[in-house]
C-alpha cells in the first residue's frame, strides 16, 4: 500500500465518529436567529439615532450632532480604516488596518495579512472566505474573527465618525486613518524614530538618514500637509559593516518613498500603499 | 416534501446541509483534532451557507464553497481560539465520549492538526475529501504546483512523525 493510500485510509478512520448531533433543522433555526439578531441590532441602532436626532433637533439653538447611522458603500471605500477599540476598550492599533475597495477588502490585524471579497446587505458586512497569510503570532483584538462573522455595521457618530463592526457581544471600532491620532508638524517629526533593527532620523535641516541593520542611506524630507514627501532616498546604501554597498531589501524604504500619510498617536504612523508602518520615538540620550 | 414553506429538493439549502454535513464534520475533525469543535465549526459553516444561499446556490459547486468556508474557519479557530477553548475544557474535565479511548485515532488527528495551516488543508482536501490537484488548488486558491509541493512537504512531515509507519497502529 502506498503512503498516499495508507494516509487516506487512516484519515478516514480518524475522521469517523458518531453521527453529527445536528441536521438541517438546527441549521435553519440558527440561521433564522442570526438573521433576526442582525436585523434587531440594526433596528435598535437606527431607532436610537432617530430618537437622538429628533430630541437634539427639538432643542432650540442646538444642532443635531448625529447625522447618520446607516453605513453606505461610499463611506467605506477609498479610506484606510484603523482599529482603535475592541468592545469599548481603546487599544493601540499596532499596525492593523482595513482597506475597502469596490468589492474587495484587504488588510492586516497587525500580524497576518488578508484579502477577499465583500458586500454590504442591510448593514451586514458579508465577506467571502478570506485568504489569510499564515503568520502565527498574537494580535490585539479579534479583527479577523469579527470580519469573518458577518458583523453588523453602524456609524454611531455620523458619517464622518468611526464605524463599528459588531458580532454578538464583541465589536471593533474602526477610525479613518486621516482622523486617527493627531496631525504631525515638522517639529514633531524632526527627531529620531525607531523600529526593531532600523532608525529613521528626520533632521530639522531636512536631511533624512535611514539606518537598517547598521547600513544607512540618506535623502531629503518635508511635510506637505499630512503627507510625508521624501526625495532622493536611494535604495543603495552604505554598509559600514562590510565596507561595501548593498541594497535595502525591506519595504521600509519603499514605504517612505510612497508619500505616506502620517499621524501621531503613541508613535509615528505612516500609511501608504504598503500598509501602516509604526515607528516609536527613540529615547533621548 | 415541504419544510418551513420551502420546497426541499436538489439545490435547496436543506439538501446541501444534509449532503455535506458528515464529510464537513469529518474534515473539520481532522483539521481541529476535536469532534466537538468540528461540529460547532460545521454548524457555523452551514449557517453561513444558509444566510448566503441566494449567492451560494449560483456557484458551480456550493459544496466546494462550504468546504472552503469550513477549512478557513478551522484555520481561524486554530489561530485565535483553540488554545483558550481547550484550556477551558481541560479545566472542566470535559471530553467527548468518542475522544476518550482510541489513542490511534487521536494520534492521527493530532498529527494532522499540528501541521501548518496550508499543509493541513491540503492533506484534508486531497486524502480525506478526495480532491485531485486541480480541485484542491481551486479550493485553496493557489497554483496546482503549490498543492503538489505542499502535499510533498506534508507527507514528509507526517512520515517523520511516524504516522505513515506500516505498524503505526500497533505501536500507537
Amino acid at each position: 500500500m502506498s503512503d498516499e493510500e495508507l494516509l487516506a485510509e487512516r484519515l478516514d478512520r480518524a475522521a469517523a465518529g458518531p453521527p453529527p448531533t445536528f441536521d438541517h433543522t438546527v441549521i435553519r433555526h440558527r440561521a433564522r436567529r442570526r438573521r433576526a439578531r442582525n436585523r434587531t441590532a440594526v433596528a435598535v441602532v437606527v431607532a436610537l439615532v432617530i430618537v437622538g436626532t429628533a430630541s437634539l433637533a427639538a432643542r432650540p439653538g442646538k444642532r443635531a450632532l448625529v447625522t447618520a447611522s446607516r453605513v453606505t458603500l461610499d463611506q467605506l471605500i477609498g479610506d484606510r480604516w484603523v482599529p482603535t477599540a475592541y468592545s469599548g476598550v481603546v487599544v493601540p492599533p499596532e499596525g492593523a488596518f482595513l482597506d475597502f475597495g469596490r468589492g474587495s477588502i484587504t488588510g492586516t490585524d497587525g500580524c497576518s495579512f488578508f484579502d477577499g471579497r465583500w458586500s454590504l446587505t442591510d448593514d451586514v458586512l458579508q465577506v467571502d472566505p478570506l485568504r489569510v497569510t499564515s503568520a502565527h503570532c498574537e494580535t490585539v483584538g479579534d479583527l479577523l474573527a469579527i470580519i469573518e462573522a458577518d458583523p453588523v455595521l453602524s456609524q454611531p457618530d455620523g458619517e464622518r465618525g468611526p464605524i463599528e463592526l459588531r458580532e454578538d457581544d464583541r465589536w471593533v471600532q474602526l477610525t479613518r486613518f486621516d482622523r486617527f491620532g493627531v496631525a504631525v508638524t515638522e517639529a514633531d517629526l524632526g527627531t529620531t524614530w525607531v523600529q526593531p533593527g532600523a532608525t529613521y532620523r528626520f533632521d530639522p535641516s531636512g536631511e533624512l538618514v535611514v539606518t537598517i541593520n547598521g547600513c544607512s542611506t540618506t535623502g531629503r524630507w518635508r511635510l506637505d500637509g499630512a503627507t510625508l514627501q521624501v526625495d532622493d532616498l536611494d535604495r543603495t546604501i552604505d554598509c559600514s559593516v562590510d565596507g561595501g554597498d548593498g541594497i535595502v531589501a525591506g519595504g521600509a524604504i519603499d514605504a517612505l518613498r510612497s508619500d505616506p500619510q502620517v499621524r501621531l498617536a503613541s508613535g509615528l504612523w505612516l500609511s501608504g500603499d504598503l500598509g501602516v508602518l509604526r515607528l516609536a520615538e527613540a529615547e533621548q540620550e | 416534501m415541504r419544510s418551513g414553506g420551502r420546497m426541499m429538493g436538489v439545490g435547496s439549502p436543506e439538501e446541501l446541509c444534509d449532503r455535506v454535513r458528515d464529510r464537513l464534520v469529518g474534515a473539520l475533525t481532522l483539521s481541529t483534532a476535536d469532534r466537538a469543535v468540528a461540529e460547532e465549526l460545521a454548524q457555523e459553516t452551514l449557517v453561513r451557507v444558509w444566510l448566503h444561499w441566494s449567492r451560494v446556490s449560483t456557484l458551480d459547486s456550493p459544496e466546494h464553497w462550504a468546504m472552503r468556508v469550513g477549512l478557513n474557519l478551522a484555520t481561524s479557530w486554530h489561530r485565535r481560539r483553540l488554545a483558550e477553548w481547550r484550556a477551558n475544557r481541560r479545566a472542566s474535565g470535559e471530553r467527548s465520549a468518542e475522544d476518550r479511548h482510541d489513542p490511534a485515532v487521536d494520534a492521527v488527528r493530532q498529527a494532522v492538526a499540528s501541521l501548518p495551516p496550508r499543509q493541513r488543508a491540503v492533506i484534508v482536501a486531497r486524502f480525506y475529501l478526495g480532491y485531485d490537484v486541480a480541485a484542491a488548488a481551486d479550493l485553496l486558491e493557489c497554483a496546482p504546483g503549490t498543492i503538489k509541493a505542499t502535499t510533498h512537504q506534508a507527507i514528509s512531515k507526517l512520515r517523520r512523525s511516524g504516522l505513515l509507519d506500516a505498524d503505526e497502529e500497533e505501536t500507537a
